[in-house]
């Protein structure tokens, strides 16, 4: 029954909807406003799926070997058919996927953290601290990520410890990503700070602090979140590369790159489809992570919306 | 401001380097062989490697800055004369590549922004965001396996030198060098179009519509020049990954460039060519920094240096 009082009344004509609803609702707004975008969103959380619950999925452990199947193609059996050793190759996939989302998720967010805080401080203060940063970064991303990716990784596999190698590759990527992207979001903030409302709020008297997190970081925030999208896929697309040339995640535990490496080139000369389905399962999820990203700025960036 | 990068780079690549696993001594005289101790330091005293880590660094440093990058471990040549052959092989791979890519991505990428949602945005993006995920290493050893299977043709892998034999050099090239610039056009046709469409959005551009330009004028004069500042960063940053594209594919399409080069001196330890060529590599990438530092403010006349 409507009570007398506003917010009685108010209810009465406009019954609150539930948290899932709304987001239910966004969700479906994005699916129609931006349809690749959420086809890359569905690859990736079917991606992030897969890696979860790999061992519930997986018809097989990944290093199953059984000699008297190996090189067989696709079958009921072996869905994507199996390898040399006579692995089941649908459940190294599968198990692969777990090795790149957890990589890439954790080398991403060291970037993300890293980058906004390095790009936005540099950006927005200029002088000598910024002149010492972007010269750090000119020296560190004067190498291909390939490069220093193999130098350290192969000097922290000394131990053999496959977690040591693990995090080395996570760590490192992470840093390298920094740097590109710290530059780009550097940039912005530059652009944002020659805005007048930056000047305005510092008329107002706003701190630097207050600038930074008010005024400079919401409108940077667009460009992180790109980045990282994107950053997701570059990483998946890094370790398997180091991967494919025997720098990346050691054997027995699959990984994408590793299972394409050029070591197998005379199987899959035989058996083509062993070449296949690695590289397809990278490729689908970077792309997935790439169009996400593409959306998503559609989407997240307040000055591209509408308009024209 | 070059130079201290210069001298950062080459104090980062003297300590990469220097993390290389293993013994070098172990390595040059064969995985078996038994050296006594005095052997050993004989050994490393002869590499300069018994003196202190600051010693080694000057010593290796006079020596660049007299022009020589020191010689291999493992075939005693010089390193100079190695990259003389290899550098214009990388070069051309790279330069390829990055004209491929240039002309596929700017005009996909402005035509994209100008009809945002249309069908043809959907193609272009979907179709460049796929050659961005298709990793490099992948499509080389499709191209390496799927027309061997089908129809017997392998991508040759003898390589020709271009003044030699300019045809049979284009014929080994272009292949690695598509599949490199695929992956670079990814990447500068996002950009091209999300810049594009920034600008697109701003008051100028309106100011331009409603003074009743025609769109090629109002795209090609007014947006496009303000579009492509951002871009020039980022195909400045496309050169590591470029260099990178080419240490993978000079590996699976067997080029004797300088990349090939790299990944087997890491592999045996050879740490004066690791070092050389990471000089070189970090040298030309500053430069192009600085070029790219530099344009951005011939552009762009509201960010001016002083």
């Amino acid at each position: 029954m409507a009570t007398v009082d506003g917010v009685g009344v108010y209810q009465a004509f406009r019954p609150e909807r539930k948290a899932w609803v709304r987001v239910l609702r966004g969700l479906w707004r994005f699916f129609r406003r931006k349809p690749l975008g959420a086809f890359g969103g569905i690859l990736v959380l079917a991606m992030i799926a897969v890696a979860v619950s790999a061992q519930w999925i997986a018809p097989y452990w990944y290093d199953d070997q059984s000699w008297s199947e190996a090189m067989q193609g696709p079958s009921l059996k072996h869905l994507f058919g199996t390898d040399d050793l006579g692995r089941d190759v649908l459940s190294r996939v599968i198990y692969g996927a777990r090795v790149s989302a957890v990589v890439g998720f954790s080398a991403v967010t060291i970037s993300a953290v890293v980058a906004t805080t390095v790009g936005t401080v540099s950006g927005y203060y200029g002088g000598w601290f910024d002149s010492l940063f972007q010269r750090l970064v000119d020296i560190w991303m004067s190498f291909p990520a390939i490069v220093i990716l193999v130098t350290i990784v192969s000097a922290f596999s000394r131990s053999g410890d496959p977690v040591h190698r693990v995090v080395a590759i996570t760590v490192v990527m992470g840093i390298i990503m920094a740097a590109g992207s710290s530059r780009v979001i550097r940039g912005a903030a530059i652009s944002v700070k020659t805005n007048q409302y930056v000047e305005a709020a510092r008329c107002i008297g706003a701190g630097d602090l207050r600038i930074l997190a008010h005024h400079i970081l919401p409108n940077v925030f667009a460009v992180v979140i790109i980045l990282a999208t994107v950053q997701l896929g570059a990483a998946i697309l890094a370790e398997s590369s180091i991967s494919f040339l025997g720098w990346g995640v050691p054997p027995p535990f699959p990984s994408w790159g590793q299972m394409l490496s050029s070591k197998g080139l005379l199987y899959m000369r035989v058996d083509i489809w062993l070449a296949l389905w690695p590289g397809l399962a990278i490729a689908l999820s970077v792309y997935g992570f790439n169009m996400l990203g593409d959306a998503l700025r559609d989407v997240l960036d307040p000055r591209l919306r509408g308009g024209r | 401001m070059v130079i201290p990068t210069l001298i950062g780079v080459t104090i980062l690549v003297f300590l990469l380097v220097r993390l290389l696993p293993g013994d070098v001594v172990q390595q040059l005289s064969g995985e078996n062989a038994q050296l006594s101790k005095e052997q050993r330091l004989e050994v490393r005293k002869e590499l300069g490697l018994d003196k202190p880590v600051f010693q080694q660094y000057f010593v290796w440093m006079s020596h660049v800055a007299r022009g020589d990058l020191g010689e291999s471990l493992q075939t005693k040549v010089s390193v100079t004369s190695e990259l003389r052959h290899r550098l214009p092989v990388t070069f051309e791979l790279g330069l390829l590549a990055l004209a491929i890519s240039l002309c596929v991505s700017l005009p996909i990428g402005v035509l994209a922004a100008v009809r945002q949602d249309s069908i043809l945005d959907y193609v272009a993006r979907s179709g460049a965001i796929a050659f961005l995920s298709i990793p490099s290493f992948w499509m080389g050893t499709l191209v390496m396996v799927l027309p061997n299977k089908w129809w017997g043709w392998a991508p040759p892998i003898q390589y020709k030198n271009i003044w030699e034999d300019p045809g049979e050099n284009l014929y080994m090239l272009i292949i690695p060098a598509a599949i490199l610039g695929m992956l670079l056009s990814g990447t500068v046709m996002r950009m091209t179009r999300a810049q594009m469409l920034e600008v697109l959005r701003q008051d100028y551009v309106r100011t331009a519509w409603s003074k009743g330009l025609r769109e090629r004028t109002v795209v090609a004069r007014h947006a496009i020049r303000n579009a492509f500042i951002p871009v020039v960063t980022i195909v400045g940053l496309q050169i590591p990954i470029l260099v990178g594209g080419t240490v993978i594919l000079e590996t699976i399409f067997s080029i004797p460039g300088v990349g090939r080069y790299l990944l087997f001196s890491i592999a045996s330890l050879d740490y004066p060519v690791v070092q050389a060529i990471n000089l070189i590599v970090a040298t030309v990438i500053v430069l192009t920094n600085l070029a790219v530092d530099v344009t951005y403010g011939f552009l762009d006349p509201r960010i001016r240096f002083n």
